[in-house]
């Protein structure tokens, strides 16, 4: 990926943003690079007692009690046992009118990408049982298809589909890549 | 010179909300027949502050508005006017009026409070009535005293003889620099006769070239006096040089006493002008909400005032008294000492306004800024700390370097024998003391006496008992009573509904508190004190108590309560916290939706407090609230449940212990099987809650008997929690775990330890409901 090239592009265009992706199972996601405080390694959480299985726990970020979250369990894939390379992505999301801090636990993080508003393809609809608003839009890199997150919606999101419906959101959105 | 007037705001919000409570409580205090001056006087000076204040930040409709009030107080405190009950009630809806003005401005929004508009129209109106003295206006007679010296019915006479000097002034551009300041000599010139300060209409540089101390402004002196001109000069003397001055006499014809009379001119002329000169700015660049009033602008718009808000005020005024307007001037007087008390107010209100001249510039500048300024500081609240804790925190702070420069020294030092080592351990130990003493009086800082939230009282049981026509005495005590402003802000609302409560169901009538052989008066006590870590709230009233077969029969009703349950009176009282109950007949605006005493509840537990209530019929009722002291702070006591760590507050431990297995008992099985395990202990039956089964952990003990059992207070009931090891005890930092996370069940936040990992703080009340006991509990009451 030529990514000078597109920074290049960048500075002329408004409507470009950056996005930090990351890998997860075969998938590349993306998510607004504003909205990422830091990456930083796995370290022990302190759990929270009947919290869903995807809430890994509470870490101290400097002070501050910060939530764990596995995106792998939340889009109901395979678990991974975590490793020292297991990357933690601290974001910092807008729900209603609070800002929380939420760490998300990736695979890997893959690269910064700079994409064009108007090269973001809409979400396919998955008719009206299943809320895809978290899903800002698909791009795709060379040959490969990025999922653009929307983190503000996902995390900030009560009712979000339920992980076997998200991993089959997931399944489906291969298909227009492919 | 760049001041931004912004960051003050802040400053005179506080100060103008400070000034409100203190107008509110000495308007209370006051006796209609009998009041103190000095009473007067404070409210006087409050609501001075408060219009000066807007006034220079400016938000013009509070200055407007604040005048009206302003205007009428001089009244009453000249004696002009008889004060009067309604008098009383206007100003205290006012001081409400103004108190949501600033509330909105706070909030950067604009202000629709629909009790405004009326208001004002009733101060008018109120105004505009003659005093005590007549002044009809054919049958004036000479000697009859004027009225008062405010804006209304300041038209009405001025002395032939006297002569008008016309004076038009110019300040030197540097006229501030040398020391000179024109307001000094306006009240000079206003000793000696009447004086009218116009400011004219001169062009002004653009608002980025403006210099804080070039003085840019011009004005007209009309001075009617019977001084010689050789003394007005004598005023001018120290700046003639540097000054375009020019002395005229005017004739005296109608039509420049009328002038002289100008509507302008009847407020003090200083600072009307000054006022304009800030507000004209303030209006075109910042977008001031448009003012509430609706009346025609024809009336005599001032040639140079271009602000809109008070050229309709202006124009509001005159139309509510026309009489005065049309007064001949012939048939008029001045009576001398009502010049020397228009001119005591002028010079009060110019000594007052000097800030404006000063500042006229810089304000000028700071509006531009002001709106995107403002925005930033809306969330950012403050405290005011008394200077001894300061001194204090200093103090300590120093005994802390000592300590540090001892330790510091030791660290140099090569080898560590045995004496070097006792030294290091006392310095450790100073350590400890001084960061624990350091913590402590930090944590002062945010504590403020409870009278900030108590001082509401009396305004609410006033207006309360005078809507239900009850007779009640408000007795406070302990308003010295320091707690966490944070909590103080959460408990107000809880206290206002119990008290008004207390009002509305508790007091009786007179008539049926005299045929009870109760004193008319009801008594209504609020008591706050320390006791242990703990605050303490007491509302106490001598009413009728509560009505437990009226509760139970509506909680029969509404099916909170089974037919066939017997619950005994403490049960009883239970009830009326619960979720959509209330008793009283009729639903009134001020109780009685049956939304109130669970949702005060709610707040205490949520405080970590709780409320207790008892009540004997006839006799009246006693609620108190147990609040802790501080919300950041709390004495743990660390436990751990398998491998995972949890702190339990320290306060709400009664023991521990380890029980053998034939204290336990067990108790029937619930619907879904749970067979409840209880101990026996010393007489009583402990239930028994196991943390491990509540929060899915693998714990070493999963029996009892293998475990120990910890026996903490739930709301006056005892609990064991069943933990696998005691850990040490120490003071945890409370953390928020709902701002990044949500509410868990079971905790009521986190806190990180001394290895840097962070541990959750188990909340006794939510884990026990957890666990259904509570639940259970409840269900039975």
């Amino acid at each position: 990926m030529d990514v000078s090239h597109q920074q290049s592009q960048a500075t002329q265009g408004d409507v470009n943003q950056q996005y930090l992706t990351f890998i997860m199972g075969p998938e590349e996601y993306g998510v607004e690079i504003l909205s990422v405080q830091e990456i930083r390694g796995w370290q022990k959480t302190t759990a929270i007692p009947n919290a869903p299985e995807y809430v890994k726990g509470v870490i101290n970020l400097r002070g501050n009690v910060v939530p764990i979250i596995d995106l792998r369990q939340r889009f109901g894939l395979s678990e991974l046992t975590y490793g020292p390379t297991t990357v933690v992505i601290v974001v910092k999301v807008k729900i209603e009118k609070n800002s929380k801090v939420i760490g998300i636990v990736v695979d890997a993080v893959s690269d910064v990408i700079i994409v064009d508003d108007k090269n973001l393809r809409p979400t396919p609809d998955f008719g009206l049982d299943t809320d895809v608003r978290f899903i800002k839009g698909l791009t795709s890199l060379s040959d490969k298809m990025v999922i653009i997150l929307d983190v503000h919606k996902l995390l900030g999101n009560e009712v979000l589909p339920s992980a076997q419906q998200l991993s089959s959101i997931i399944e489906q959105l291969e298909i227009p890549a492919a | 010179m760049d001041i931004d007037l912004s960051q003050f705001s802040q400053v005179f919000f506080e100060e103008s909300l400070e000034g409100l409570s203190k107008m509110e409580s000495e308007l209370l205090a006051i006796d209609i027949e009998n009041f103190d001056q000095e009473s007067i006087n404070t409210i006087f000076r409050a609501a001075h502050s408060i219009k000066g204040g807007s006034a220079t930040f400016g938000f013009t409709e509070v200055a407007n508005f604040t005048h009206l009030l302003e205007t009428l107080l001089d009244e009453i405190r000249e004696h002009i006017r008889p004060m009067q009950p309604q008098h009383v009630e206007m100003l205290l809806a006012s001081v409400d009026v103004i108190r949501n003005m600033i509330d909105a401005l706070m909030k950067d929004q604009a202000c629709n409070d629909p009790a405004f508009a009326p208001l004002m129209k009733r101060f008018e109106q109120t105004l505009a009535q003659p005093s005590n003295a007549n002044i009809s206006v054919e049958t004036d007679t000479l000697n009859e005293p004027q009225s008062s010296p405010s804006s209304t019915v300041s038209e009405t006479g001025l002395d032939p003889d006297l002569t008008l000097w016309q004076i038009d002034f110019s300040a030197g551009e540097d006229i501030l620099r040398c020391g000179n300041d024109p307001i000094y000599m306006f009240t000079e010139l206003a000793e000696l006769g009447q004086l009218k300060v116009t400011l004219k209409d001169v062009a002004y540089p653009d608002v980025d070239e403006y210099e804080a101390e070039i003085c840019y402004l011009q004005w007209q002196l009309l001075l009617l006096t019977d001084t010689s001109i050789s003394r007005i000069k004598e005023v001018f003397e120290w700046v003639e040089s540097e000054c375009d001055i020019q002395f005229n006499q005017l004739e005296r014809t109608p039509e420049t006493d009328a002038q002289f009379l100008s509507p302008l001119d009847a407020k003090a002329p200083e600072e009307a002008n000054n006022q304009d000169a800030v507000k004209e700015d303030s209006f075109v660049i910042t977008d001031a909400p448009a003012p509430t009033l609706t009346e025609p602008q024809s009336a005599a718009e001032p040639a140079n005032s271009f602000d809109m808000t008070s050229a309709l005020a202006e124009a509001f005024e005159q139309q509510n008294h026309p009489s005065a307007q049309a007064l001949p001037i012939e048939q008029t007087t001045v009576n001398t000492a009502d010049v020397q008390a228009q001119i005591e107010v002028n010079e009060l209100q110019i000594s007052n306004t000097t800030t404006f001249t000063s500042t006229s510039e810089q304000s000028n500048k700071s509006v531009v800024t002001k709106p995107s300024s403002r925005s930033t500081d809306i969330n950012q609240s403050s405290i005011r700390v008394n200077i001894e804790k300061v001194d204090q925190l200093i103090n300590m702070v120093g005994e802390l370097v000592i300590t540090q420069a001892m330790l510091g020294q030791i660290g140099q030092q090569e080898t560590i024998n045995q004496e070097t080592l006792i030294t290091l351990r006392l310095g450790l130990e100073q350590l400890a003391s001084h960061t624990r003493e350091l913590q402590e009086n930090v944590m002062q800082i945010r504590m403020m006496p409870i009278s900030f939230a108590f001082n509401r009282f009396p305004r609410l049981v006033h207006d309360i008992s005078l809507q239900l026509g009850k007779k009640v005495d408000l007795v406070l005590s302990g308003e010295e009573t320091e707690l966490d402003k944070t909590v103080m802000e959460k408990i107000v609302d809880p206290l206002v509904h119990l008290v008004r409560n207390s009002l509305d169901h508790g007091i009786e009538l007179p008539e049926k508190r005299r045929e009870q052989g109760k004193p008319e008066l009801g008594t209504i006590q609020l008591n706050a004190f320390h006791r242990g870590g703990n605050i303490i709230i007491e509302i106490i009233d001598d009413g009728s108590g509560l009505n437990t077969d009226k509760i139970l029969s509506i909680a029969r009703k509404k099916g909170l309560v089974a037919d066939n349950e017997h619950l005994n009176t403490e049960e009883i009282h239970q009830l009326i916290f619960k979720p959509g109950f209330s008793t009283a007949e009729n639903v009134s605006g001020l109780s009685g939706r049956g939304v109130g005493m669970d949702v005060v509840k709610r707040n205490i537990t949520e405080l970590n407090g709780d409320i207790n209530l008892a009540s004997t019929p006839g006799k009246g009722s006693h609620i108190t609230i147990r609040l802790p002291l501080t919300l950041a702070i709390l004495d743990g006591q660390l436990v751990r449940v398998g491998n995972h760590v949890y702190v339990v507050p320290l306060m709400s431990i009664h023991e521990s212990l380890q029980v053998s297995e034939r204290q336990i008992n067990f108790l029937g099985k619930d619907q879904q099987g749970h067979r409840q395990e209880v101990i026996h202990l010393r007489e009583e039956f402990i239930p028994i809650v196991k943390v491990f089964e509540q929060f899915n952990h693998q714990a070493d003990a999963q029996k009892i008997e293998k475990g120990i059992v910890m026996i903490v207070d739930c709301n006056n009931k005892k609990v064991g929690l069943l933990v696998d090891e005691l850990l040490s005890q120490q003071q945890v930092v409370i953390k928020n775990l709902e701002v990044n996370y949500t509410k868990t069940p079971g905790i009521s936040g986190a806190t990180i330890l001394g290895n840097g990992e962070v541990a959750l703080i188990i909340d006794v009340i939510s884990l026990t409901h957890l666990s259904g006991i509570g639940h259970h509990k409840e269900h039975a009451a």
